[in-house]
């Protein structure tokens, strides 16, 4: 079977999907520093930039081999093993997080009356069916999706603008600088980290020297729709409706009236959403996949994305059944948790590869 | 399969008894003895005599063939050259290829002495007159359409494509019916690995009868399981002649009307060509207008049921106090009014299609306002949703490809299930899911669904955008660098 | 309900691809596959109620280190959930 691969243009675009689309849904770090919301945010951004630079680095140094290989190389067969068994670990927990925060959305706001069990098994099944195409037909789905997302948000964002009525962001720096590290890591844990799972895409980049380019400009524009989309929600709603609000983005969309006669189309925009949100599931899906083959050392991958995709279903039937669980998941657990994945192999492994660098091991390897 | 072939004998007596053994209770093969001057059979013409235009058989070709066997010492090389000269010049060397000629529309000529038969085509079966096409119509542009035969379907794409650059293949397909299959493209402009894949696919089909370009189409196409062609068919010669402008190849097939069009693009199946004789600003209104009524037969009545069952708050006050109370008094469920009144329509649609002309334009007028207003006052449906329904279907009659029309009003039924039972959320899910199937698509090599690539991006825009003519490319449907390197392989 | 459609779906499609990759010699495919549909039917069973997932194994690994990263910074991380 030949393999497709994608080009930087469509990892960007999938890269900002896969970080947006929950991105906003309960804007949590906002909820604790408020009009300082945005330093935490610009530090996360910053940070995951910098671990982006170090895994394109890294990647382009072993340019035929994928993330799962280079950290076997690396790092070295037990050690590796271990780290993909904690990169699967941390791929289940997110997308775990997902299945069920699209499940606590739906029965909280859109559909009262529905199991979230069945919530999550459809999802379940339209991402199994995505993964299973492919990372090409993933990554070109995006781009017919984004635009429409796109134009919605960029409308939607404007009818809210017409509600703010004063800057939600000033007065500034009114948080102890602890608050401001803690809401930072929050904001890194969630969403930005995330982008590691990206990490794995990269050997099916075409030009490799793109990489950091086309996942840094997602990550700015992920960065940007979140600031955006906080300005507007705090701006709109008020502070007090913004920290009692469950999920304030899409209360402050519910408050857009177009004339006298139009109003709730926030369920339009949540059609929209949720295909989004859907990248997230779909990638981890896809990415787990492919890690649990390399740990297994399997090639036959295909009979996989069912079984695998029905496993992150099993599994989240059975996690944060309370939907104060998730949230305290997301606050507490999720900053620190992320950090082995997200930081500490990947600064193991650039750190490793500068060192073979030198000795000349990466040639050696690179030229068998 | 036995692939033995039957020599064919010096004696003609012994071939004529062969073919009447072959072509026994045929019913239509024919056979004229030519005689020497002493008596002895010498040549035996065989032919079906409802395939050759016997009346030009007896008057220019029977009797000069007939004199030169009756002159004094006249040698059989000398007739056969003679014979030749008549325009007699396909020749057979065994039995099977005699048998192939004859029921080519062929006159078959066995010599005496000689092992190898001669054949002359002379068709003489009823055929029909350029018309305009029936489903492709338009106000503005060319109203020739394709007929049933190929080489007057050659004959108007030749007319239009003026140059030596324009080549052909030539193909038999069906083991029994032997139809002709011709690929046309133009040299420059065709890409070479998808010319190379579909020939590859075209001489891979196994069927028995080929009666209609239909049945290559599902045969050779990427993916025949999904509800979506991807090879785009025409009954049109002037869109043959754009498309194999662009780059694309034209399947003609004997006895079909329709020409097949590779590779395609979904965007192909939503333009008419009357589009391109159009100015482009009422062009593109009119290609926005398609996109819309695509989305509308495609999510109204799921949409509708989505809100009344779901999201009742969505609609605006008044319009939704105008739903309810149209809805009281109604017995059924949204979905199950849905469901009635879609079948109902579509059984129509069907039962006009298949009664003549003016039967069935009356069935459907008087089908769908008396039942519709029938179902309406006894209180089975309501009136929204009868609104909803006939909007569904007239958007889909918008939509210039017939099969995707058909498709689209397929998928409206399992998507009206899925939004009865989750609402707007069953409604985006499966609409994402349409948009990776569609994504997932590829016909000979070429992505099906056009998406933005900043290097290309006038090409893409070009495939949604009729630009104005002076700034119109080409846009060459070329098989993806990825796919390029699929097609090699394979 | 969904869970017994789900283990009975599962059940069925392990199997199948169980064997087909067998009759192919994928063996070690074929191994992995039945002991994940395993697992999946194990967690759809309605009796199971205590068996480890991400966010317990996560909470018992990270919590010390989360409850001290909390104290050290001395910050409050209450939210409302309606």
């Amino acid at each position: 079977m030949i393999r497709e691969r994608i080009t930087p243009f469509q990892l960007g675009c999938l890269c900002f999907s896969f970080l947006s689309g929950f991105s906003t849904l309960y804007l949590l770090e906002a909820k604790l520093l408020m009009q300082d919301v945005w330093i935490a945010n610009l530090t996360a951004c910053l940070f995951i930039l910098m671990l982006l630079k170090m895994n394109a680095y890294v990647q382009n140094q072993y340019p035929h081999a994928n993330m799962s290989d280079i950290i076997d190389i690396v790092l070295g067969k037990w050690l590796g093993k271990l780290a993909h068994a904690f990169y699967l670990l941390g791929m289940l927990g997110l997308g775990v997080l997902s299945l069920r925060s699209i499940s606590v959305f739906y029965t909280s706001a859109i559909l009262p009356g529905t199991s979230p069990n069945l919530i999550m098994l459809l999802v379940v099944i339209v991402t199994t069916y995505a993964a299973s195409l492919g990372l090409s037909t993933i990554a070109r789905s995006v781009l017919v999706i984004l635009p429409f997302f796109v134009v919605s948000i960029v409308a939607i964002g404007f009818f809210i603008y017409q509600d703010v009525e004063a800057n939600p962001f000033m007065p500034q720096l009114q948080h102890p600088l602890p608050l401001l590290l803690y809401g930072s890591l929050i904001s890194f844990g969630f969403p930005f980290c995330k982008s590691y799972v990206m990490v794995f895409l990269f050997s099916e980049v075409t030009h490799q020297k793109k990489l950091f380019k086309s996942c840094s400009i997602a990550v700015v524009f992920s960065c940007a729709y979140l600031l955006i989309a906080t300005y507007l929600t705090i701006g709109s709603l008020g502070d007090n409706m913004f920290k009692t609000a469950m999920f304030p983005f899409f209360s402050s969309i519910q408050l857009v009236k177009f004339g006298e006669y139009i109003e709730r189309i926030e369920i339009l925009i949540i059609a929209i959403w949720t295909i989004m949100t859907m990248y997230e599931i779909i990638v981890l899906q896809y990415v787990f996949v492919q890690i649990a083959g390399r740990l297994f050392g399997m090639k036959a991958l295909k009979p996989f994305y069912l079984p695998v995709g029905v496993f992150f279903f099993a599994v989240a039937t059975k996690s944060f059944v309370n939907p104060a669980e998730l949230v305290a998941y997301d606050l507490k657990i999720l900053p620190v948790s992320v950090n082995l994945n997200a930081v500490l192999v990947p600064v193991c492994v650039f750190v490793l590869t500068l060192f073979k660098k030198r000795g000349g091991s990466v040639q050696e390897l690179n030229h068998s | 399969m036995d692939n033995r072939k039957t020599p064919i004998a010096p004696s003609v007596v012994r071939n004529v008894e062969t073919l009447r053994r072959r072509f026994a209770d045929h019913g239509s093969i024919s056979f004229h003895l030519f005689e020497s001057r002493a008596g002895e059979p010498v040549a035996a013409a065989a032919y079906v005599n409802v395939l050759v235009d016997e009346k030009r058989l007896y008057r220019q070709l029977i009797p000069p063939i007939a004199e030169r066997f009756r002159a004094d010492g006249a040698d059989i090389e000398s007739v056969a050259e003679a014979v030749r000269a008549l325009g007699i010049e396909q020749p057979a060397s065994d039995m099977e290829e005699a048998e192939r000629l004859i029921t080519d529309a062929c006159i078959v000529l066995f010599i005496e002495g000689m092992t190898e038969a001669l054949g002359m085509n002379l068709p003489g079966y009823g055929r029909r007159a350029i018309e305009e096409p029936m489903l492709e119509v338009s106000v503005r542009g060319p109203r020739a359409g394709f007929i049933e035969d190929l080489n007057t379907n050659m004959g108007l794409i030749y007319r239009r494509l003026k140059t030596s650059k324009l080549k052909s293949k030539s193909y038999v397909v069906g083991n029994e019916s032997r139809t002709d299959v011709k690929l046309l493209y133009l040299e420059d402009q065709a890409d070479v690995r998808v010319l190379r894949e579909i020939e590859r696919r075209l001489a891979a089909v196994r069927l028995n009868v080929v009666v209609d370009s239909a049945q290559i189409e599902e045969w050779i196409q990427d993916s025949p399981y999904s509800p979506f062609s991807q090879i785009q068919n025409t009954e049109r010669p002037d869109r043959v002649a754009t498309a194999l402008n662009q780059g694309k190849v034209a399947i003609l097939t004997d006895g079909s009307p329709n020409v097949l069009l590779a590779p395609a693009i979904f965007t192909d199946f939503l333009h008419p060509s009357e589009d391109l004789y159009e100015k482009f600003y009422f062009a593109n209104f009119l290609r926005g207008l398609r996109v819309i009524t695509l989305f509308v037969s495609l999510f109204l009545p799921s949409v509708y049921i989505a809100l009344t069952t779901f999201h009742l708050e969505m609609i605006p006050t008044p319009l939704m106090l105008t739903f309810l109370s149209t809805k009281a008094g109604i017995p059924l469920p949204t979905f199950l009014e849905a469901l009635l009144m879609e079948i109902a329509f579509e059984v129509l649609r069907e039962a006009s299609l298949r009664l003549p002309q003016a039967i069935g334009q009356s069935v459907s007028i008087v089908g769908a306002l008396i039942i519709g207003e029938a179902a309406v006052q006894s209180g089975i449906v309501s009136r929204p949703m009868v609104i909803v329904v006939a909007l569904t279907g007239i958007a889909s009659f918008t939509i210039p490809s017939f099969n995707t029309a058909i498709t689209l009003r397929m998928l409206r039924f399992p998507l009206i299930f899925v939004a009865a039972w989750t609402g707007v959320l069953g409604i985006a899910l499966s609409m994402f899911a349409l948009v990776l199937h569609l994504c997932s698509l590829k016909s000979f090599g070429v992505y099906y669904m056009p998406t933005l690539e900043p290097k290309r991006w006038r090409d893409v825009v070009g495939h949604y955008v009729l630009l104005p003519i002076r700034h119109r490319s080409l846009s060459k449907t070329e098989a993806s660098p990825e796919s390029r390197e699929g097609l090699e392989h394979e | 309900m969904i869970g017994y459609f789900v283990i009975a779906a599962i059940a069925a499609y392990g199997a199948w691809h169980c064997a087909r990759l067998w009759r192919r010699g994928k063996l070690r495919e074929s191994v992995v596959l039945g002991l994940v549909s395993s697992v999946v039917a194990a967690y759809l069973l309605p009796g199971v109620r205590h068996l480890p997932t991400a966010e317990s194994i996560h909470a018992w690994l990270y919590r010390p280190l989360s409850d001290y990263v909390i104290e050290w910074l001395n910050v409050s991380t209450e939210v409302n959930v309606p």
